[in-house]
């Protein structure tokens, strides 16, 4: 028997339980060192390994949700209906978020006679029974659910928590825990000290076992190949970054150059530049970060040309907004509410065509954060500038991009932005979810927007934001479990590192080879 | 987007022709509109944000029957000649200076029309208006008024009526403290020392807008046959325009609009209203086909423009003079009316094509330097994490024990707790290790992305740069560790390392230093145990951060 095993029944030898990592640390073994050693001496009997599956529970994303809203969908609907009967339409309304749980509390309120409907003056009347006034305050599965927010021990609950599960209001992941404790054999030759030698057969191959040519008499023990192994997690970047890497390749590939500019931006380079009126509501506090102090315009000429095409349309044939332009409005500092900021400064720096340019950016929306509202989000946007394109071009290229994608069908649909005319948004017809998905928005930038930068030839460029490819990609219904601190760092470790597209491409026949 | 709920019902009796749900869905969309709720008792349309005209049933069904081919361009509303005057007084100069007014006879209200009143209304106020902000309507029953109507400004003691929905007379300070749609807009009157109000010849108050109507002569009913309408505000042609907007609602409800005259006290400002402007664009027919990509003839032109309630005034093989109403307010130039030609031409009718612009393509430097630190630091184990831009002082200094540097301070936040954008990133990629602790150790975490620095001379005052942090915690996490990973990355970007003892806050001191790779600045330390168990990481945590941009 090898020196290994003699260690490891040495720290087994106060004959209690260990955990296979406990003894990895005492051993300064690796553990599937500990685990091949252990193989060996359970073969023996001279170790007995048990291996226990084990739970851990998580709370889900709605398990989330009834927590933060105080109780489940179905005590919600009997709180509602606590005081006063209500009509169907009128009970409804207080789910006006979330239509789907409504629907599946008022079936399970009705299967548990919780609630009982009476039709009277061609109104249907929801009243709240006996029962269902006590299943308002105490629901087993609320309190169980927030024990297993609380991390707590929930293994008395098996039923509620077969319930929970079933419901999707927790998850669970399992692993394997293996305690090892050693036999009255492997203690009595722990205690004899007689180690059997074992030339006959080779546990780990060794440097001294190579150099001594030993092995060459020896045989080499059968590995059980099944045996589980630690986990490894190769270094990752982060889901978005790759779906970043993604797009910035289909960009360069269709021969555009990158661009960028700063997170801090001027209203004049966010919002005015582009012709975006300075009452719109877009500009307001509920929607946009403004900062303390105020910026510099730094180009007078260009800031008279766009305060005249504010003001009356200057030479483009715009009647304008017909206001006094104010430039302390747009000297107000903000967080950029779109990557557009970038472009505009692009287009100050090079107004020559032809061009084609991209941005990847991180965006800003004063947003109240819950599970549907982040304040921060990321955008593509491209711009192709250059003489004779027409709608039918930005259609072309919007349909190439899709196809990069893995998208084919494509349809179009007219829209209104404020510094686009025509403006078109797109949907992608995604056959795997089997519905379309609106991705794009796009269209040719105004004569208002082009002129102050002496730009005379079409602009044409669309956009899209980048998290919801995420979520599609790997089938998250909430970002915030990929994007934040509330990241799942698992996640982060392992997840599938060849997703590309959003569309599984049909493969390229090699031929025969 | 704007909501406008209905019934098929409801749009079918203003259509020349009843629609069916598919069609209604298909024609909304290719007009840019959608169809959110399908249940024909109840209706949902979303009309895009530039086309108050829509935000009623009658304002959809005048565009359906137009593009449907029911009726070429936009109706006639007919204006009658009235003795109705308003009388506009000096004193309405600095706090509300336009109204414009018109009376409609025999539109016999029954509940819907009254509810599509309210709904055009509340619409209009809720976005054209801006809140009530840039003009107000108000709707009364015209029995009860006694002609002319003034239209002044009075110090608010003086203004003295029993508010709708209230029993009581009211001051109109006071109803900007007790009624509820006082205090919702209090702020748009609070500070002027004398608030708007129209009353009529006996002195009797109709309103104070944008607030709210009095009781006994502005509340309308079902019973009532005739109204007055005015609309008041701080631009005149956000006045004029709803006041049109409403005029046509009137005219599709079969009202009889007439003209009121609005008497300013300056001579060049006298208005007779409803103004029922137009706008007159001409269109060149190269231009319309040079941005579309199509090949139309006038004539093909003419007849798309009418289906998008345009009247065509003249035209030939060249060029087209169009007219539509005032409210159109997105048309400021040819290129929107070129952009409905679309819409009745349909995109589905406009094939893709190519784009032939032809250009190299390539990254940014910057880009290039991220993504290959991005592959070392992956490559030494390291797992990315995105985390937020904005954060709170408490978090980002206090917590970690630093003093506040120069940063960048958020206005109004909605969401609570968000003060600033951070200077630093490992504060905020530590969020990630916090939510994570009970995983699986060892944790090697990082972070390449922007921060905001102060900068005075720039034109935002600040300047974005680039940073890479690494965050190493687990049992036996070490300065040394670290100090491995930092040689590694240093050595793969060609550059020597130089360490130097520092003391920084939240740090262990001697366990410190400041980092410089080639021009790159930043630091490496073992987080101080007072900082760990008072954020609450229970293992060792060591940190690297520098910039890679400058």
């Amino acid at each position: 028997m090898s020196d290994p095993a003699l260690l490891l029944l040495s720290v087994l030898r106060d004959g209690k339980e260990h955990s296979l990592s406990s003894i990895a640390e005492s051993a300064s073994l690796s553990p599937d060192a500990v685990r091949r050693v252990l193989g060996d001496l359970s073969e023996k009997s001279l170790v007995v390994v048990s291996r226990e599956k084990k739970e851990k529970w998580f709370v889900s994303k709605s398990g989330e949700d009834a927590l933060s809203s105080n109780g489940l969908p179905e005590q919600l609907l009997c709180h509602v209906l606590r005081d006063n009967a209500l009509d169907m339409n009128a009970l409804r309304g207080h789910f006006s978020t979330n239509p789907q749980a409504f629907s599946a509390a008022f079936g399970l309120a009705k299967r548990s006679n919780w609630i009982t409907l009476e039709s009277k003056n061609n109104q249907t009347l929801i009243r709240l029974t006996d029962a269902g006034k006590k299943s308002a305050d105490h629901s087993p599965l609320f309190h169980v659910l927030q024990a297993v927010s609380r991390g707590e021990d929930i293994h008395a609950h098996s039923n509620v928590i077969t319930e929970l599960s079933a419901r999707g209001l927790i998850q669970s992941k399992t692993h394997t825990v293996e305690r090892v404790r050693i036999t009255p054999e492997g203690l009595s030759l722990l205690d004899s000290g007689k180690i059997p030698s074992s030339t006959a057969q080779i546990g780990v191959l060794t440097p001294q076992l190579l150099q001594s040519g030993s092995w060459k008499n020896a045989s080499f023990k059968p590995y059980d190949v099944t045996l589980g192994v630690e986990e490894r997690w190769p270094g990752r970047i982060h889901p978005l970054r790759n779906v970043m890497r993604d797009v910035r390749q289909i960009m360069v590939e269709l021969g555009f150059d990158e661009m960028s500019s700063g997170l801090v931006e001027s209203a004049f380079w966010n919002m005015d530049a582009m012709f975006i009126p300075q009452d719109h509501p877009a500009r307001e506090v509920q929607d946009t970060f403004y900062l303390p102090g105020r910026a510099v315009l730094d180009n007078p000429d260009l800031v008279k040309r766009v305060k005249a095409l504010h003001e009356h349309g200057g030479k483009t044939g715009s009647k304008g907004f017909g206001y006094e332009w104010d430039p302390r409005v747009a000297a107000q500092l903000l967080l950029r509410t779109h990557t557009t900021a970038t472009t505009f400064r692009e287009f100050a720096l090079h107004p020559q065509q032809p061009q084609k340019k991209f941005a990847i950016g991180r965006i800003f929306r004063n947003e109240a954060i819950d599970a549907t509202h982040l304040a921060e989000f990321h955008q593509v946007e491209g711009f192709v500038m250059g003489e004779g394109l027409n709608l039918r071009h930005l259609m072309g290229i919007i349909r190439e991009f899709y196809a990069k994608l893995g998208f084919t069908k494509v349809r179009f649909k007219p829209t209104y932005n404020p510094y686009t005319e025509p403006s078109m948004e797109s949907a992608a017809y995604n056959p795997q979810l089997g519905k379309w998905v609106e991705i794009i928005n796009s269209g040719m930038f105004r004569k208002e927007s082009l002129s102050p930068f002496g730009i005379d030839v079409p602009v044409i460029a669309w956009g899209f934001g980048l998290e919801r490819i995420v979520m599609m990609l790997y089938e998250k219904n909430t970002i915030k479990e990929i994007m934040g601190p509330d990241v799942d760092v698992d996640f982060i470790r392992s997840y599938s590192g060849v997703k590309h597209g959003l569309v599984k491409k049909e493969e390229f026949s090699h031929g025969k080879r | 987007m704007v909501n406008v709920d209905t019934s098929l019902e409801k749009l079918n009796h203003y259509l020349t022709k009843p629609i069916t749900i598919e069609k209604l869905e298909q024609t909304l969309f290719q007009m840019g509109h959608e169809l959110d709720e399908k249940n024909p008792d109840a209706l949902k349309i979303d009309i895009t944000a530039d086309r108050p005209d829509m935000v009623s049933t009658a304002g959809v069904a005048r565009v359906l029957n137009a593009y449907l081919g029911h009726v070429k361009g936009f109706p006639l509303v007919e204006r009658k000649k009235s003795a109705y005057v308003l009388n506009v007084d000096a004193s309405v100069a600095g706090v509300r200076p336009y109204t414009a007014a018109l009376v409609v006879k025999n539109i016999s209200l029954n509940q819907e029309k009254l509810d599509e009143l309210i709904w055009v209304q509340e619409k209009i106020h809720a976005t054209f208006a801006r809140e009530r902000k840039k003009a107000a309507i108000g709707i009364y029953p015209l029995k009860k008024i006694h002609w002319p109507i003034t239209f002044q400004a009075q110090s608010p003691e003086k203004i003295s009526f029993q508010p709708l929905g209230l029993e009581k007379m009211l001051t109109g300070r006071d109803i900007l403290r007790e009624h509820p749609t006082g205090k919702k807009y209090a702020h748009l009157l609070e500070e002027m020392p004398v608030f708007p109000v129209f009353r009529d010849s006996m002195g009797t108050v109709l309103s104070m807008p944008p607030i709210i109507n009095s009781h006994n002569v502005g509340q309308v009913t079902l019973h009532d046959r005739d109204l007055f309408v005015e609309v008041s505000g701080h631009y005149w042609p956000a006045v004029s325009v709803i006041l049109d907007i409403l005029a046509y609602l009137f005219s599709d409800m079969n009202g009889e609009i007439y003209q009121v005259n609005v008497q300013y006290p300056t001579e060049n400002f006298p208005r007779t209203t409803p103004e029922l402007g137009k706008i007159t664009q001409t269109i060149e027919l190269d231009a319309l086909n040079a941005l579309l990509g199509t090949t139309l003839t006038s004539a093909q032109t003419m007849e798309l423009l009418e289906r998008m309630l345009y009247r065509v005034v003249k035209s030939n093989a060249k060029q087209l003079v169009v007219e539509c109403p005032s409210f159109r307010v997105d048309v400021l130039h040819p290129h929107d009316v070129m952009d409905d030609v679309a819409r009745a031409y349909g995109f589905d009718n406009l094939s893709p094509l190519p784009v032939n612009v032809s250009t190299r393509g390539g990254v940014l430097r910057q880009t290039r330097l991220n993504e290959d630190v991005r592959t070392c630091v992956t490559g030494l184990g390291f797992h990315e994490v995105i985390s937020w831009a904005l954060t709170s002082h408490e978090y980002h200094f206090t917590s970690f024990e630093r003093a506040e540097t120069p940063h960048v301070k958020l206005g109004l936040a909605k969401e609570q707790g968000l003060t600033m954008v951070r200077n630093m990133l490992y504060p905020e990629t530590i969020r990630a290790l916090l939510s994570n602790r009970s995983q699986k150790a060892p944790f090697k975490l990082f972070e390449l992305d922007q921060i905001v620095d102060i900068h005075s001379n720039t034109d935002t005052g600040t300047r974005t740069h680039d940073k890479l942090c690494l965050v190493l915690a687990h049992a036996s996490a070490t300065f040394d560790e670290m100090k491995g990973y930092v040689d590694a990355i240093s050595s793969f970007l060609g550059e020597k390392p130089t360490y130097t003892p520092a003391v920084l806050s939240g740090f262990i001191d001697g366990r410190a230093a400041n980092v410089n790779v080639g021009k790159f600045h930043g630091f490496l330390g073992e987080m101080h145990p007072r900082v760990l168990s008072m954020i609450g990481i229970p293992f060792p945590c060591v940190v690297f951060e520098i910039y890679l941009s400058h």
